[in-house]
């Protein structure tokens, strides 16, 4: 782990993590619009979430829910304009990303916090070899030599199961395959030993045998804090912590992974664990399909967005956006019928 | 199966490959040596990693791509032998849904008129009758009947594949061929697409081939599922032997490889880990090509390529291609690669 001391001391974190730890990454409150000619859609709405060291929350939910979105505004990654963060806070190890200076940033970016993401070819330069990538990172945060740098780009490549590393650390991006650019920019991303692992879709593209690969991988870095988004239940079933649910830009639910799969309370995460089938359901059901589809960032309801498609709504649903409240310890879920239960049951 | 409707014998489809930036030249055996047949009202799955030859496999029966040998019969009519016109009739039986509905819908036309263009190439239906067809087709995929003189651009990702589908059901075909139908879809949407496609089978007694890398959407909706690899057929079951007692070790290793979205499930079992990558289709591995990456591999199987052969019991045709093919694979396959 890097031992320079963080930047800037932020406010001292007052939430600590359901586990009960001091979170090591935590985003508070954020909220992001992008300019469209419809109008301003407002992509990510009060999302707050928080990762103890070694832990892995993975963020689920469907297209344009906001979770690329989030993850881009709190590494302040996303183009202003279009976007605009409207508020909140984002803490690594303390340190408040928002009140860096860019400078600083670039600090903090690839050394304590770095991402990997779904389309490999894009993230790498395409006329820089995939070592002189790796070595960037590493020479610029750990002030390694040009040297020490190749080594460490090559011992990384082969830590993440690239064959032959020392041939394919001065090969070019296009001369990879799928699988193992994936695995290349994995390392690039861990070679400065980052506190937390930003993975947005990194499996979505790739064959599942390679996928299954790639996950076997990741789950070999116990100590990293991981936020892996995915659409993909499956991995986010055997990877995941704990899981956060995002619906038209909104966490709608939160909690431990099993608690999720096995006892889901929002509507919407229901609807979503039923329309997946299963290799296992030997009657071959009709899958639950949710009619409809998601409301227009441009135009969201005042009250809960999945209130047109809901199967357990009331008028009062309409009123207002329901707050994610406790419906189980560590658990939270948005809807507050899902509340009227918990509190029922309590 | 006497009564298939589509017999497919020996299919080969090759491509020549041009020496490129990432050298070597020769022919691409895209396809090679497939069997299989589908029955009526049956849907057969096709699955595989990229590159398997699945898609192609969907383009030669389309009659999109040539056959370079064997044969493809349609209730009794080799497709690859027939002429112009004859070519025409028979694909008026067959039709394709494609995966990304966006880029197979033309955006200038209407829905109305998407629709009713294989009504217009077929001349199944006088030109007066048109729009009120169109407007049953839509109904039947559960579109309104008002999208008629709308954009595609104004539906969403799972409305345009519903227009997708009504297109290819306008002139009643016997096989549609969905070449990864769902795979731009959202799990909410694919799950209105899976539902949709099983309701129009149950009442038209369709066939399927259903093509797609998503192994649970193809165990899902299919009959019987096909097993491809480097252009050639694996293993070839009922979708639960193909799940419950596959035979072929690259089956056990796709199969183990999809993640189960439960934590408990997926937590506590082994997954068999395949190693590197597929191997370039342009210099394949001698004998069985799978033998590159296979846990079970010995010397026969660089020197001898394992027939195609029934290994089934109970009536059930079983087909596989591996010279180990053997009940208990799964376990056999798990115990090899965990030493």
């Amino acid at each position: 782990m890097s031992t320079t001391p963080p930047l800037t001391t932020g406010p001292e974190t007052t939430t600590l993590t359901p586990t009960g730890v001091k979170p090591i990454f935590e985003v508070d409150d954020l909220q992001v619009e992008f300019r469209t000619n419809a109008g301003v859609a407002k992509a990510v709405n009060h999302v707050g979430f928080s990762v103890a060291p070694g832990e892995c929350l993975a963020i689920v939910g469907e297209s344009g829910s906001g979770k690329t979105a989030t993850l881009l505004a709190a590494l302040r990654l996303l183009p202003t304009p279009p976007s605009r963060t409207t508020g909140g806070r984002v803490l690594v190890d303390g340190v408040d990303l928002f009140s860096l200076s860019r400078k600083e940033l670039r600090d903090v970016l690839g050394r304590d916090i770095s991402m990997v993401f779904q389309d490999s070819l894009s993230a790498f330069n395409p006329i820089l070899t995939v070592g002189r990538q790796i070595s960037e990172g590493v020479r610029r945060h750990r002030g390694l030599s040009k040297k020490q740098a190749r080594a460490l780009s090559i011992e990384m490549l082969e830590r993440v199961g690239v064959p032959d590393p020392q041939q394919r650390v001065d090969q070019y991006p296009h001369q990879l395959s799928g699988g193992m650019r994936q695995r290349a920019m994995i390392a690039m991303a861990l070679a400065g030993e980052p506190k937390v692992l930003i993975a947005d879709e990194p499996t979505t593209a790739l064959d599942v045998t390679v996928q299954a690969q790639i996950l076997e991988l990741v789950r070999s870095f116990q100590d990293l804090s991981i936020v892996w988004v995915s659409h993909d239940l499956g991995v986010v079933a055997g990877l995941a912590d704990r899981v956060a649910v995002m619906y038209a830009g909104s966490i709608i639910e939160q909690g431990p992974v099993r608690e999720i799969f096995h006892d889901p309370r929002h509507p919407y995460t229901r609807a979503l664990l039923g329309s997946v089938p299963r290799l296992r359901d030997p009657d071959r059901n009709d899958l639950v399909s949710i009619p409809g589809l998601p409301p227009s960032l441009v135009d969201l309801p005042p009250g809960c967005p999945f209130y047109a498609r809901c199967d357990v709504r009331e008028d009062r649903c309409l009123s207002r956006m329901p707050e994610l409240v406790d419906v189980a310890p560590r658990h939270q879920a948005a809807c507050f019928v899902a509340a009227d239960e918990a509190r029922t049951h309590a | 199966m006497p009564d298939a409707l589509l017999e497919v014998t020996d299919l080969a489809v090759h491509f020549n490959a041009k020496a490129g930036a990432r050298g070597g030249s020769g022919v691409v055996k895209a396809v090679d040596g497939l069997d299989f047949s589908i029955g009526h009202g049956e849907t057969v799955g096709v699955v595989g990693e990229s590159g398997c030859g699945k898609s192609t496999t969907g383009l030669a029966i389309q009659g999109l791509v040539k056959a370079t040998a064997g044969s493809i019969m349609l209730d009794g009519v080799d497709l690859t032998k027939l002429k112009n016109r004859q070519v025409r009739a028979a694909r008026r039986r067959t039709q394709m849904v494609f995966q990304d509905p966006t880029s197979s819908l033309n955006m200038r036309m209407t829905v109305g008129q998407i629709v009713a263009e294989p009504l217009l190439v077929h001349e199944t239906l006088p030109k007066a009758q048109h729009r009120e067809r169109v407007a049953e087709l839509l109904g039947l995929v559960g579109m309104p009947e008002s999208a008629l003189d709308r954009y595609p651009h104004e539906f969403s990702g799972g409305q345009r594949q519903r227009i997708g589908i009504a297109r290819a059901l306008a002139v009643e075909p016997d096989l549609i061929i969905c070449d990864e139908p769902t795979a731009a879809l959202d799990v909410s949407i694919r799950a209105q697409v899976l539902n949709l496609f099983r309701e129009l089978q149950r009442e038209r007694d369709l066939s399927y081939l259903f093509i797609s890398h998503d192994l649970s959407a193809v165990h899902h909706i299919s009959d019987r599922i096909l097993v491809m690899y480097l252009g050639r057929p694996m293993e070839l079951a009922s979708r639960d032997t193909v799940y419950n007692d596959p035979q072929h070790p690259y089956t056990v290793a796709l199969m183990s490889a999809v993640p189960i979205p439960d934590p408990d499930v997926e937590r506590n079992r082994k997954h068999v880990l395949l190693k590197g990558d597929v191997p370039s289709p342009l210099n394949p591995p001698s004998g069985c090509v799978f033998r590159t990456r296979c846990p079970l591999a010995q010397d026969i199987c660089a020197t001898d390529k394992p027939e195609f052969r029934d290994v089934g019991t109970d009536g059930e045709k079983h087909m596989v291609a591996c010279h180990f093919a053997q009940p208990g694979m799964a376990e056999l396959v798990a115990s090899k690669a965990a030493q």
